[in-house]
C-alpha cells in the first residue's frame, strides 16, 4: 500500500470506525504510537497498487520547492588525487622530495600502510594546471573535457570526510555511517520522494569497466542498498551484459505472447482468492505483476542506442556505444534521467593510486573525462541541467607526500580524508565557481570545509529536502542520511 | 492554545487509542502507554537522562527530577496541582516564543498530547518504571470463555470482547495444517499428511500434527534460519575483500540445538560463553562462532585498535537487540536520550566483548583466529575409529613376540661387545672454556664443568692418545647428581645446546689439520634439535634433549680415515653459544674409533651415455641397448654404441651431475644410462632415492634392483633402494627413460649401515645393555631397537607397521578435510576498557569495568565478570527482558506482529504491549518451564488464536488493520528462503540434507565480479552443480557484499548487521524472479514431470495435485476451468513450436524425462509456472 495512503487510511479508519468526532484522538494516538510512523515505512508494501506514480513518503510533496528533480551520482571509487586534478598547488614544487612539516601535519594518523615509513616526502604533481573557461577554475591537463564545460561546474576542493580507509569511507560517503545497515541517498530519495516512472525502478547502478590496473577496490551492494528501509527502494543494478536487469527476460520458449497470455491467467486466479480471502495485499500482487511485464519492454527500449544520433553519441566519446564503459553508462544515464528516474548512481572504480600514480591516473582519467563532460553537455543542451543535479566525486583524496619511491616522473599517494575534491553541476548548484580552500600542501581545509553530511545535506536541499526532516524511527529514535549532524552549504546554492 | 482551553482538553482526552488502548472514557491515565512516550519523544531530548544535553536542570523522566524546585524557582510538576505545575503553563503558553517544546526542537504537542499531560498531573502525575525495566510477574488468568482453548486465548479473548469484537471462526483444515507445516518447518505439507489430518477425527489431531512437526528435523532448519537473521551469519567476512569465512560449523550447531530443544537459557550462554563454561565441549566452543558473526576486515593500512572496537562495539549492540530488545548504539557516544543507558553503561557491557582473542585484521583468512577444528559427527566418528585402530594395530606392535624378543636380547649382546672394542675412551691432556667454566676430570675419562655457568661458551679439549687412524668421534654427555635435576645439562632444566662440534689435529710445529665430518647420528634428540646441527656450521641450530635427561652420546663420523701422526694431538671443541644462554653441557666424555666400516663410503662422479632412440617410451623402456646386453659382467667405458638413427655414443664423464639436483637429457622416446663406482669399507648396506622422468632401471654390480616403466614427472625420492655393498669397489648402473617431454632424473644417498647397522642403532647400542648393568634405556630407545631388530627379523611385525604407516596417512588425510570453523576465545589478559568520548577510538576517557547497565540490574556478587557472568545475567529470572523479547519474538513469527510491535525496541520508545499481561504471562511460563522452546510453540500453535481464519472482510479490515487485537489470523508472505523451498519441495527436487558448508545455487550474470576485488577468495562466483542446486535455501553461500539475488529480492538482508524483522514489500522484480530465474523456471518443469507422471491423464487431476502440493488444498471448479484451459492452449501452442517446448525444457540442470511428451511437458510446465507465481503459493494463510 502506498505509505500516503496508509495515513489516509489512518484518517478513514477514524471516520469509518469511530466516527468523526474522534478524529482528534487518532491524531494523538498516531502521535502516541510510533510505530504507526515507522509503519509508513515497514509496511511499505509497493506503492504502485494503484497504478498512479508512486508519491514516496512525503505524498509527492517536499518540504519545500525544489530546484533538482533528480540525480546523477557519478563515483570515483578509489580516492581520486585532488593534487593531480583539480587543487592546484604552484609552490610545491619547491618543496620535491622534502619532508612533510611536522606544522602540517599536526600530528594526524596515517594509515598502517605509510605509517611505517622513514619519511614523508612531498610529491609535487606532475602535471600543467591551467584556469579554464571565464570561471577561470583551476584544472590539470589530464581532464581536457571538463575544462570545456567548466563555467557549468561547481568545484568544491574543501570536501572531507572521517575515515581512512576504502570500506568505512566508501560506505560512509553513501550511507552517512561506516558501518553498514544504513540506507543509502538514493535509497532515501526513493523512499521520500518516490518516482514518477512506473516502468522503471526509481534507483538505478551502472557499474563501469576501466582500463587501468585490474585490481580495483572492492563495491559493496550496502552502497545502494536501503538498509532499514523496504528493500524496493534499494537501487537496481542495470547490466551492461546479459538480462539489463536481474531476471528480466523471459525463460527461452516463452515468448511475449507467451507471458502476456500466462499474466491473464495468473491475474484471473489471483482474483479468485482474493475473492475468497479479501487480503488487499494480492491485488497489489496483481499490479506488480503488470509492472514487471511493462519493465520487460521498457527496459530494453532504454537501453537500445539506436535512437541516438551522431552528434549525440560524438558527445560522449568513441566509447559511448561500448556496453559497460563509463562514456557508455553516462549516455545511459542521461536516458534514464530523461525517463525521471529519481537517482543514478555510475560507479567507475580504480582511483586508488598508491603507486605508480603517474602510469595509472591518465588512464582513468581519458576513461572518465569524456562521458562526464559529455553528459553536462547533453543535459545542458536538453535543458535539463536545470533541474538534474550532478555529483562527480571519490570517498576521500590522496596525501601530498609520496607512498613508496619517489621519482621526477612517477610517485604514489595514500588516502587522505582532509581534504578533497569533488564538483557538482546543475540542479540548483552555482554554476561556474570554486568553492573552499586547502593549505598550501593539500592537506587541510583552511576555508569554507564541507563535511560530508553538509555535502549530503546540501543534496537533499536541492531535492527540497530537509535533511533533518526526512526521518526513520527505528529503534528507539528517528534515523537520517545525516546522522545528527551536517549543514546546508548556502554558498554552493544558485 | 491558552490555559482558557484546558477543559476541553481535558474532555477530548476520554478516548484513547483504538487497538492500543483498553481504556474507554473515565480510565485513568497510565504513565507508560500514555505519558511516558510523549514525554520520550518531545521532551527527553533536553529534559532526559542525557546529563550533557539537559536544559535549565529540569529532569523529566525521574519524578524527583520532574518535582524538584528550579532555579527559576518553579515546580514543573506539583501532583495533583495543574495550576501549579510550571510544566503546563509552559506548554500552554501564549507565547511561542515561551511555549515548550521550543520551536527549533520542531515536536511540537498536540492538543490531545497536551490533555494527556495535564491530565495525568491533575491525576496525581503518578510515575511509574518503564513496564518492560520491571521484572515479569505472572498475572492472573482472565476468567475462562468460551471459544478458549488454552490460557492464551483467555487473554485474547478477554481483550477482544472488551473491543466489543468476536474472534474469526476457526480456519479449515487443510489451511491450518499448511499454515503450521509453513510456520514450524518453513516447508508446505505433502498430500499424504493432508489426507491424514483431515481425516483424523481425534480430538488429539491437532497436537498430534503439532507434536510431529517440532520433532522433524526440518523444525530446526526453520528456526535456525530465523537466528541467523540476528546473528548476522555470513559466509564472507563481509568489509573490503570479503573473503570467504569458516562459520558454517556453527549454523549446524543452531539447527541442532532447536532439534534437540536445548533450553534458551543455555541456548543463550553456550553462545555467548561456551569457551568460558567449566570443561567446556567442542559443541559450546562451535557455538560461540555466535561472537564471530561480525563483519571484519582485512583492509590493508587498517588501524588495529579502531578495528578491535567496531567489533566490540557490534557485538555489544547485537547481544542488546537479540536479548534485551534495546537499542544501545546512541550510547557509545553519549548518554542514551530516552532509555537509562549511560555512555559509561554503554562501556560497561562493551568490556565484557572487548578481550576476545582476535585480531583487528581477519587477514583474509578463510577462519581467522581464535578458531579450532570442528568435525562433524560422520568426521568425528571417522577418526575415532581410525584412532582405536591405530592404537589396536600398536598394541600389537607393542605386544611380546617370546622367540624374536630372546633373539634380539642376544643380536643386542653380540653388538655391544663388537662396538665396545670400536671405541676408544680419550683421556684429556687439557681442557679450557673460553666462558670461564672449570672442569674437573673423573674417574671414567668425563670432564665436570663447574664454575660459573656462562651464557655463552666454548670448550677446548686436548687428547695426547687419540687412535692413529681416526674414522668417527663419540660425545657422550652424561648425566650427574651435581647437576641441575640430575641430568646432563647446565640450564636449571637440565638441559644443553651444543651448537657446534669440531675437531683437529695440531701439530707440534702448529700445524693444523681439521676433521670435516660426514654425518652426526645421536641416541636421542629433542625436537628439531638433532645431532647433525653441530656440525652445519650454523651457531643458531643445535643438538639438545629435553625431555630426557639421562646420558646421551652423539657419534660424529669423519668424512675419511684420518691418519693421525705422532706429534700431532687432537683438538676438540664444544660450542655453546645458544641464543638460549647458560645451556652448556655439564659433563662430557670423547671417544674415538678407527673402525675403517665408519667411513662413509665414496661415490665416483657419473659418466653418462646416450640418448638411445627406439620407437617409442615403451621401446625405449624394454630394450637393452649397448652396455644394457651384458650387464652381469661389468660395462665397458671404453666401448661404443650405435644410437640407433645412426650416429655413436661414448660413455662421458658428467662431475657436472651434482648429487641432490636434477639432471636433466634431450631426446624423445629415448634411453640414457648413468653409471657410478661405490667404494665401501666393508659390507654395508647404503639406502638410495631416486626419481626420474619418465621410466627407471637400477643395476648395482649387474644385478638388477629396479625396473619401473612409469611416465610421470620428476621428484626427489620417488623410489627407495637398499644396496647392499661389498667391501672395495661396486658398479651402479642406471637406465633413465623418457617418452614425451621433459628428460630428467634425481640422485641421492640417503644414508648408510655400515656392517648392516644403522649408526644411530650403533649409537643406542654403544653403551652396556640395561640387562648387563648399563644405564637404563628409555622407552624411546628400547623402541628404536625393537623396531629395527623386528623390522629385520619378523615379517609379521613389519607388515602391522605398514598398515599402521598407511592408517596414519589416512588419518592426516582426514585430519586435512576437518573443517575449522571460528570461536571466542578470551584473552588471557584482558584489555582494558575505558569510556571512549564521541565513541572514538583514539580518544579514551576514564576506564570502566565490565558490567551491566544498573538500570537492569546488577551481577550477583559471585558472579564471574566476564561473557559468562553476562550471559547467566541474560537468563537470570528477575531480569525484565529477555524472556518477553524471546517470547514476543516467536508471536511474531506465527502470528505477523509482536504483542509489542516493535519487537527490536523493548525501550522508552518502544511500543506498548498490545496484550501487557499475555506477554508477561507467557514470559514467565516460558522461563519456568525451563525455557522450553518447543513447549512454547507448541503453546502458541495450539490456541485458537492461532487457529482462525484469516479471511479479511472490509469492516474488519477497517477495524484493526494490523489485526493486533487478533480476531482473526494473520494472512503474509512468505520468507524468501521458503519462498524458494516451497518450489524446490512441491516439485520433489529438494534434498533434504542437514548441515554441511555452503552451497552455490543458480545465479545470475557476474554479480560478484562487478562488486569485487579482484583477487578476493569470491571474486567471481562459480555455480555449484547436482544436488548443491536443490538445498534448502538456508544453505546457500550468503557473500555479504552480494547476496543471493533471489533472495534479495524477497527481502532477505544482508546479514552485516542484525535483522530482527524483515520488511515485507512486493516488488516487480519478485515477479520477474518467480517468473524468469532458472531456478524457478526449473523447479515448474521438474513440478510439471511431477504432475504428468503421479496423477492420471486428465487435466483435472493434475491439477489437482499441483494444487495440493503448492497451497494445500484442492481448487475450485472455476480455478481448475481456467488451468485447464491454459494446459490445453499451452499444448496447443508447444505441439505446433517443437523448438520452444525443447527450449523451454532446457532449462535447469534436472534431468529432463525422456519418457514424456516435450510438447506436453512444456505446457505443464508454463502452467506450473504460472501456480508457482500464485499470492497464494507466496503466502501463509
Amino acid at each position: 500500500m502506498d505509505p500516503n495512503r496508509e495515513r489516509e487510511w489512518v484518517t478513514r479508519r477514524a471516520l469509518l470506525g469511530r466516527g468523526a468526532a474522534r478524529l482528534g484522538a487518532v491524531a494523538l494516538a498516531t502521535l502516541l504510537n510510533p510505530r504507526l510512523l515507522a509503519r509508513d515505512g515497514a509496511g511499505d508494501r509497493g506503492a504502485l497498487a494503484g497504478g498512479g506514480p508512486d508519491l514516496g513518503i512525503l505524498g509527492g510533496v517536499p518540504h519545500f520547492a525544489p530546484r533538482a528533480k533528480r540525480v546523477i551520482w557519478l563515483f570515483m571509487s578509489g580516492g581520486p588525487s585532488q593534487l593531480d586534478l583539480f587543487d592546484w598547488k604552484p609552490g610545491l614544487a619547491r618543496h620535491y622530495d622534502a619532508d612533510l612539516p611536522d606544522s602540517v601535519r599536526n600530528g594526524q594518523r596515517f594509515t598502517t600502510m605509510t605509517s611505517g615509513q622513514a619519511r614523508f616526502p612531498v610529491a609535487p604533481t606532475i602535471y600543467r594546471f591551467a584556469q579554464r573557461g571565464e570561471s577561470g577554475a583551476w584544472m590539470s591537463d589530464l581532464l581536457p573535457r571538463l575544462a570545456t564545460v567548466a563555467d557549468d561546474l561547481c568545484i568544491v576542493r574543501s570536501v572531507f570526510t572521517e575515515s581512512i580507509n576504502h570500506d568505512p569511507g566508501i560506505t560512509f560517503l553513501h550511507t552517512g555511517s561506516e558501518l553498514p545497515g544504513r540506507p543509502c541517498l538514493g535509497a532515501w530519495l526513493s523512499w521520500g520522494l518516490g518516482s514518477p516512472n512506473r516502468n522503471l525502478p526509481s534507483f538505478v547502478v551502472l557499474h563501469s569497466s576501466w582500463s587501468g590496473k585490474r585490481d580495483a577496490q572492492a563495491l559493496f551492494s550496502r552502497l545502494w542498498g536501503s538498509g532499514f528501509l523496504p528493500s524496493r527502494h534499494q537501487g537496481v543494478a542495470l547490466r551492461a551484459q546479459g538480462d539489463p536487469v536481474l531476471y528480466l527476460s523471459n525463460p527461452p520458449g516463452i515468448d511475449a505472447g507467451a507471458r502476456r497470455r500466462m499474466l491473464d491467467d495468473l491475474e484471473q486466479l489471483n482474483r479468485e482468492r482474493h475473492e475468497a480471502v479479501g487480503d488487499p495485499e494480492i491485488q497489489t500482487r496483481i499490479a506488480q505483476y503488470e509492472m514487471a511485464y511493462r519493465m520487460q519492454s521498457s527496459v530494453p527500449e532504454l537501453t537500445d542506442l539506436s535512437g541516438e544520433p551522431k552528434s549525440v553519441l560524438d558527445l560522449y566519446g568513441p566509447e559511448a556505444t561500448t556496453p559497460g564503459t563509463f562514456a557508455a553508462n553516462c549516455l545511459l544515464a542521461r536516458r534514464l534521467a530523461e525517463r525521471d528516474v529519481r537517482f543514478v548512481e555510475v560507479f567507475l572504480r580504480d582511483w586508488d593510486h598508491h603507486f605508480d600514480l603517474t602510469r595509472d591516473l591518465p588512464l582513468m582519467c581519458r576513461d572518465m573525462d569524456h562521458g562526464a563532460a559529455g553528459l553536462i553537455q547533453d543535459l545542458k543542451q536538453r535543458g535539463m541541467l536545470d533541474d538534474t543535479l550532478v555529483v562527480w566525486g571519490g570517498e576521500f583524496g590522496r596525501t601530498v607526500y609520496c607512498q613508496g619511491a619517489l621519482s621526477r616522473e612517477n610517485y604514489g599517494r595514500d588516502h587522505h580524508p582532509r581534504c578533497f575534491t569533488m564538483f557538482l553541476a546543475g540542479g540548483g548548484i552555482r554554476p561556474g565557481i570554486t568553492w573552499g580552500e586547502t593549505d598550501d600542501f593539500s592537506y587541510n581545509v583552511v576555508r569554507d570545509g564541507v563535511h560530508v553530511h553538509d555535502l549530503n545535506a546540501t543534496i537533499l536541499h536541492c531535492l527540497g529536502l530537509d535533511h533533518t526532516k526526512l526521518t526513520f524511527f527505528l529503534q528507539g529514535r528517528d534515523y537520517r542520511l545525516t546522522d545528527v549532524h551536517g549543514e546546508v552549504v548556502r554558498g554552493l546554492l544558485a | 492554545m491558552g490555559a482558557i482551553d484546558l477543559l476541553n482538553v481535558i474532555g477530548a482526552l476520554a478516548v484513547l487509542a483504538p487497538g492500543d488502548s483498553a481504556a474507554g472514557s473515565g480510565a485513568r491515565v497510565d504513565f507508560g502507554r500514555d505519558v511516558r512516550p510523549v514525554l520520550s519523544q518531545h521532551c527527553f531530548a533536553c529534559h532526559g537522562p542525557d546529563e550533557g544535553r539537559r536544559k535549565a536542570g529540569l529532569r523529566l523522566d525521574l519524578a524527583e527530577g520532574a518535582t524538584a524546585l528550579l532555579e527559576s524557582g518553579h515546580r514543573a510538576i506539583v501532583p495533583h496541582d495543574v495550576a501549579g505545575s510550571e510544566l503546563v503553563a509552559r506548554i500552554t503558553h501564549e507565547s511561542v516564543k515561551r511555549r515548550m517544546p521550543p520551536r527549533s526542537a520542531d515536536k511540537p504537542l498536540s492538543p490531545d498530547q497536551v490533555a494527556t499531560l495535564t491530565r495525568w498531573i491533575a491525576e496525581g502525575a503518578e510515575y511509574r518504571e518503564h513496564w518492560s525495566f520491571l521484572p515479569p510477574a505472572r498475572p492472573a488468568l482472565p476468567p475462562p470463555s468460551a471459544g478458549a482453548r488454552n490460557e492464551v486465548d483467555r487473554f485474547v479473548l478477554a481483550r477482544l470482547r472488551a473491543e466489543g469484537l468476536e474472534p474469526e471462526p476457526e480456519a479449515d483444515r487443510e489451511t491450518l495444517l499448511r499454515r503450521v507445516t509453513l510456520d514450524l518447518t518453513g516447508l508446505p505439507p505433502a498430500p499424504a499428511e493432508i489426507d491424514a489430518f483431515v481425516a483424523d477425527r481425534d480430538p488429539d489431531a491437532w497436537e498430534k500434527v503439532v507434536r510431529r512437526l517440532l520433532a522433524s528435523p526440518r523444525y530446526g532448519e526453520q528456526m535456525a534460519r530465523h537466528w541467523l537473521d540476528l546473528a548476522r551469519y555470513g559466509d564472507t567476512h563481509g568489509y573490503h575483500l570479503d573473503n570467504e569465512r569458516a562459520l558454517w560449523r556453527w549454523r549446524e550447531w543452531v539447527i541442532d540445538a532447536f532439534n534437540r530443544n536445548l533450553p534458551f537459557d543455555r541456548f543463550t550462554i553456550e553462545q555467548l560463553a561456551g569457551d568460558l563454561l567449566p570443561e567446556p565441549d567442542d559443541a559450546a566452543r562451535i557455538a560461540t562462532g555466535f561472537l564471530r558473526c561480525n563483519p571484519t576486515t582485512g583492509e590493508g593500512g587498517l588501524i588495529e585498535e579502531e578495528y578491535l572496537v567496531k567489533y566490540a562495539v557490534d557485538r555489544v549492540n547485537t547481544a542488546a537487540t537479540v536479548w534485551l530488545g534495546l537499542s544501545v548504539g546512541c550510547a557509545q557516544c553519549h548518554d542514551h536520550k530516552f532509555d537509562p543507558i549511560s555512555q559509561r553503561d554503554f562501556y560497561g557491557m562493551f568490556a565484557f566483548f572487548h578481550s576476545i582473542a582476535e585480531s583487528g585484521s581477519d587477514d583474509n583468512a578463510l577462519a581467522p583466529a581464535p578458531a579450532i577444528q570442528a568435525p562433524d559427527p560422520e568426521q568425528a566418528d571417522a577418526l575415532a575409529a581410525l584412532r582405536a585402530r591405530i592404537a589396536e594395530e600398536e598394541a600389537r606392535l607393542d605386544a611380546p613376540l617370546p622367540s624374536v624378543d630372546a633373539a634380539q636380547e642376544e643380536w643386542e649382546r653380540a653388538w655391544t661387545a663388537r662396538l665396545a672394542g670400536r671405541w676408544q675412551v680419550l683421556d684429556p691432556a687439557r681442557a679450557t672454556s673460553s666462558g670461564g667454566t672449570t672442569f674437573t676430570e673423573l674417574e671414567d675419562g668425563s670432564l665436570l664443568a663447574g664454575g660459573e655457568n656462562p651464557a655463552s661458551d666454548v670448550d677446548e679439549i686436548e687428547f695426547d692418545d687419540a687412535p692413529a687412524v681416526i674414522t668417527a668421534l663419540r660425545l657422550e654427555t652424561l648425566a650427574d647428581p651435581s647437576l641441575p635435576l640430575g641430568g646432563p645439562g647446565r640450564y636449571p632444566n637440565g638441559n644443553f645446546v651444543l651448537t657446534g662440534f669440531e675437531a683437529e689435529l695440531a701439530a707440534a710445529d702448529g700445524g693444523i689439520r681439521p676433521i670435516a665430518f660426514a654425518s652426526a647420528h645421536e641416541d636421542h634428540a629433542q625436537d628439531d634439535f638433532p645431532a647433525s646441527n653441530a656440525i652445519d656450521g650454523n651457531a643458531a641450530t643445535g643438538w639438545a634433549i629435553l625431555p630426557r635427561l639421562s646420558s646421551h652420546q652423539a657419534l660424529f663420523v669423519a668424512r675419511e680415515a684420518i691418519e693421525r701422526r705422532a706429534d700431532e694431538r687432537l683438538r676438540v671443541r664444544l660450542r655453546f653459544e645458544s641464543v638460549f644462554a647458560q645451556h652448556g653441557a655439564g659433563r662430557v666424555r670423547l671417544s674415538a674409533s678407527g673402525d675403517p666400516e665408519l667411513t662413509p663410503c665414496t661415490l665416483s662422479p657419473w659418466r653418462v651415455l646416450g640418448p638411445f632412440h627406439a620407437e617409442d617410451g615403451n621401446a625405449a623402456h624394454a630394450t637393452p641397448f649397448g652396455p644394457e646386453q651384458a650387464i652381469a659382467g661389468g660395462v665397458d667405458f671404453g666401448a661404443s654404441w650405435p644410437d640407433g638413427r645412426g650416429g655413436g655414443l661414448a660413455w662421458v664423464e658428467r662431475p657436472d651431475l651434482a648429487d641432490g639436483a636434477t639432471a636433466s637429457f634431450a631426446g624423445e622416446n629415448a634411453a640414457v644410462y648413468l653409471a657410478r663406482t661405490i667404494e665401501s669399507r666393508g659390507e654395508r648396506t647404503v639406502n638410495l632415492a631416486l626419481g626420474s622422468d619418465d621410466g627407471l632401471a637400477v643395476w648395482l654390480n649387474g644385478v638388477r634392483l629396479l625396473d619401473r616403466n612409469v611416465e610421470r614427472s620428476v621428484a626427489p625420492r620417488q623410489e627407495l633402494l637398499a644396496a647392499g655393498l661389498r667391501d672395495g669397489g661396486n658398479l651402479l648402473v642406471v637406465k633413465v627413460v623418457n617418452h614425451r617431454g621433459a628428460f630428467a632424473f634425481h640422485f641421492e644417498k640417503a644414508g648408510e649401515e655400515p656392517g648392516g647397522l644403522p649408526l644411530r642403532i650403533a649409537a643406542l647400542l654403544a653403551g652396556a645393555p640395561e640387562a648387563a648393568g648399563g644405564a637404563p634405556r628409555g622407552d624411546e630407545a628400547r623402541r628404536a631397537l625393537r623396531d629395527h631388530f623386528r623390522r629385520r627379523h619378523a615379517p609379521e611385525w613389519s607388515a602391522i607397521q605398514e598398515r599402521v604407516a598407511a592408517l596414519r596417512a589416512e588419518q592426516a588425510r582426514l585430519d586435512a578435510s576437518i573443517p575449522r570453523t571460528m570461536v571466542a576465545m578470551e584473552l588471557a589478559q584482558p584489555r582494558p576498557t575505558r569510556v571512549l568520548m564521541r565513541g572514538q577510538y583514539d580518544r579514551p576517557g576514564e576506564p570502566v569495568e565490565a558490567a551491566i547497565p544498573p538500570a537492569l540490574g546488577r551481577l550477583p556478587e559471585e558472579a564471574p565478570r566476564n561473557r559468562l557472568g553476562f550471559a547467566r545475567w541474560l537468563v537470570a529470572r528477575d531480569q525484565p527482558l529477555t524472556a518477553r523479547v524471546a517470547v514476543n519474538r516467536l508471536w511474531l513469527r506465527l502470528f505477523g506482529s509482536g504483542i509489542v510491535g516493535t519487537a527490536q525496541d523493548f525501550g522508552a520508545q518502544g511500543e506498548w504491549p498490545s496484550h501487557p499481561e499475555l506477554l508477561d504471562w507467557l514470559a514467565v511460563e516460558f522461563m519456568e518451564s525451563g525455557w522450553d522452546v518447543k513447549r512454547l510453540c507448541e503453546l502458541l500453535v495450539t490456541s485458537a488464536a492461532y487457529r482462525r481464519s484469516s479471511a479479511v472482510t472490509p469492516a474488519l479490515l477497517a477495524r484493526d488493520r494490523e489485526n493486533r487485537l487478533l480476531a482473526r489470523a494473520a494472512r503474509f508472505r512468505l520468507d524468501a528462503e521458503e519462498i524458494r523451498d516451497v518450489a524446490l519441495c512441491a516439485s520433489g527436487l529438494l534434498v533434504e540434507r542437514i548441515g554441511g558448508r555452503s552451497v552455490k545455487p543458480y545465479q545470475p550474470g557476474d554479480l560478484w565480479k562487478v562488486v569485487g576485488y579482484p583477487t578476493s577468495s569470491t571474486a567471481s562466483f562459480v555455480q555449484d552443480h547436482g544436488e548443491a542446486l536443490w538445498r534448502r535455501s538456508l544453505y546457500t553461500f550468503w557473500k555479504r557484499t552480494s547476496p543471493p539475488a533471489n533472495l534479495t529480492a524477497f527481502d532477505a538482508p544482508s546479514r552485516e548487521s542484525c535483522t530482527v524483522e524483515r520488511p515485507r514489500t512486493n516488488t516487480p522484480l519478485q515477479a520477474l524472479v518467480l517468473m524468469n530465474d532458472v531456478q524457478f523456471v526449473e523447479a515448474a518443469r521438474v513440478l510439471a514431470q511431477r504432475l504428468l507422471r503421479e496423477a492420471g491423464p486428465r487435466a483435472e487431476e493434475r491439477v489437482t495435485l499441483a494444487f495440493r502440493l503448492l497451497v494445500g488444498r484442492r481448487p475450485t471448479a472455476r480455478e481448475l476451468a481456467i488451468c485447464a484451459a491454459a494446459a490445453a492452449r499451452e499444448l496447443e501452442r508447444f505441439r505446433a513450436d517443437a523448438g520452444a517446448a525443447r527450449a523451454l525444457l532446457g532449462q535447469g540442470e534436472a534431468p529432463v524425462d525422456a519418457a514424456l511428451d516435450p510438447a506436453e511437458l512444456a505446457a505443464w510446465t508454463t502452467l506450473s509456472s504460472t501456480l508457482l507465481n500464485l499470492d497464494e503459493t507466496i503466502s501463509r494463510g
